[in-house]
């Protein structure tokens, strides 16, 4: 459907007519598709000049538009992969924090873990040590006892043997008569058994006292 | 001639654009354009009460960012809620042939692709307007 025109009266007519001839400037937008010239050459021809020039103008406001609008696209799709790339390296950063979280949690777990084999370090070399001590307590103990069962049994032995000795020389002094040979022989036998089981016993206890000096400064080196 | 043209697209460039190449092609006399969804439903929903001011024709983009809903679902509730009065079609530079039956499905009459040519398209569409006024025009890709 045309649309309805539109008429101007004479004087805006020749206003606008002036306005052209003499500053070269037209109204222009879709009024010029309204107006109607009736039937005036000079209106009609103002109108065809106005229509041209509008023409003119829009064509070039199109073809900046459409660049302007091309360039819109580029830069819009630069900004998208800026966007992409800038989500991407925030991404890696990210992992890259998560990475060194995990990295630090690690190294205390690490930490931890050395502290606590340390502290099994220590509590094993305190068990050992108290399994030394135990164990040396137990070697004097041994060594002890063992010296006692000695010192006793020599201490039988040579209590024994002198009494045995000493009973038979006094029975050949106050027993029954008896050869005086033998009883000097009894005599000297103990004499020199007492001497010697003296000799022996001393020995004995020498030995042991030995034993035990030489024992304590081994496991005071140790 | 169109007698007045809605167009409903978020990139206000694209509106110079639209407008340049209208009246250069005589195609509309009064031409609105808008750059939301939301505000071409709120026109539309004060024109079903008082049609004064509603335009003849519609061209609607595809993807409206800043809208709570697309082009398509633009179309459906024109149709639907407000009256299948108006011309109605998607402009968009999407060809997906899924979104195109979509359109169709939901009452769009044309779908014009947009590109820098875009000046023979409306012209195509323009001559074949009068059929699309009398619903007697088939859906269209203009391409």
């Amino acid at each position: 459907m045309p649309p309805q025109k539109v008429p101007l009266p004479d004087a805006a007519w020749a206003a606008l007519i002036v306005a052209a001839q003499r500053d070269r400037v037209y109204i222009e937008g879709n009024i010029l598709k309204v107006l109607d010239p009736e039937d005036s050459p000079s209106y009609q021809g103002y109108l065809d000049a106005a229509t041209a020039a509008d023409r003119d103008k829009r064509e070039k406001r199109l073809q900046v538009t459409k660049q302007v609008q091309e360039q819109n696209k580029e830069l819009r799709e630069a900004h998208r992969i800026i966007e992409l790339k800038t989500e991407k390296a925030e991404r890696a950063l990210n992992e890259m924090r998560e990475a060194k979280q995990e990295t630090e949690a690690a190294l205390a777990e690490a930490q931890k873990s050395r502290e606590e084999a340390e502290s099994a370090r220590k509590e094993a070399e305190s068990a050992w040590q108290d399994a030394k001590k135990d164990l040396d307590y137990m070697q004097k103990r041994t060594q002890f006892e063992l010296m006692g069962r000695i010192v006793r049994v020599s201490l039988f032995v040579i209590v024994g043997v002198g009494s045995v000795t000493t009973s038979m020389y006094a029975m050949a002094l106050f027993g029954p008569a008896i050869n005086a040979e033998d009883v000097n022989l009894l005599a000297n036998t103990w004499s020199n058994m007492f001497g010697i089981l003296l000799t022996n016993s001393f020995s004995i206890i020498g030995t042991i006292m030995g034993v035990k000096y030489a024992t304590e400064g081994r496991s005071e080196e140790s | 001639m169109i007698p007045s043209i809605l167009l409903v697209d978020d990139e206000s460039l694209f509106h110079l654009v639209f407008e340049d190449a209208c009246s250069l092609l005589d195609i509309a006399l009064n031409l609105e354009a808008i750059d939301s969804a939301n505000k071409a439903e709120d026109l539309f929903a004060k024109w079903s009460v008082d049609p004064d001011g509603r335009p003849e024709c519609v061209f609607v983009d595809l993807n409206l960012i800043g809208s709570s809903f697309d082009g398509i679902e633009l179309v459906r509730r024109i149709n639907s809620l407000y009256g299948n009065g108006v011309v109605i079609g998607i402009i968009s530079s999407s060809c997906d042939q899924l979104e195109i039956d979509k359109a169709k499905d939901v009452g769009a009459q044309f779908w014009i692709v947009k590109s820098d040519d875009i000046e023979p398209r409306l012209e195509a569409f323009r001559s074949k307007y009068d059929d699309y006024k009398a619903r007697t025009a088939p859906f269209k890709v203009y391409a």
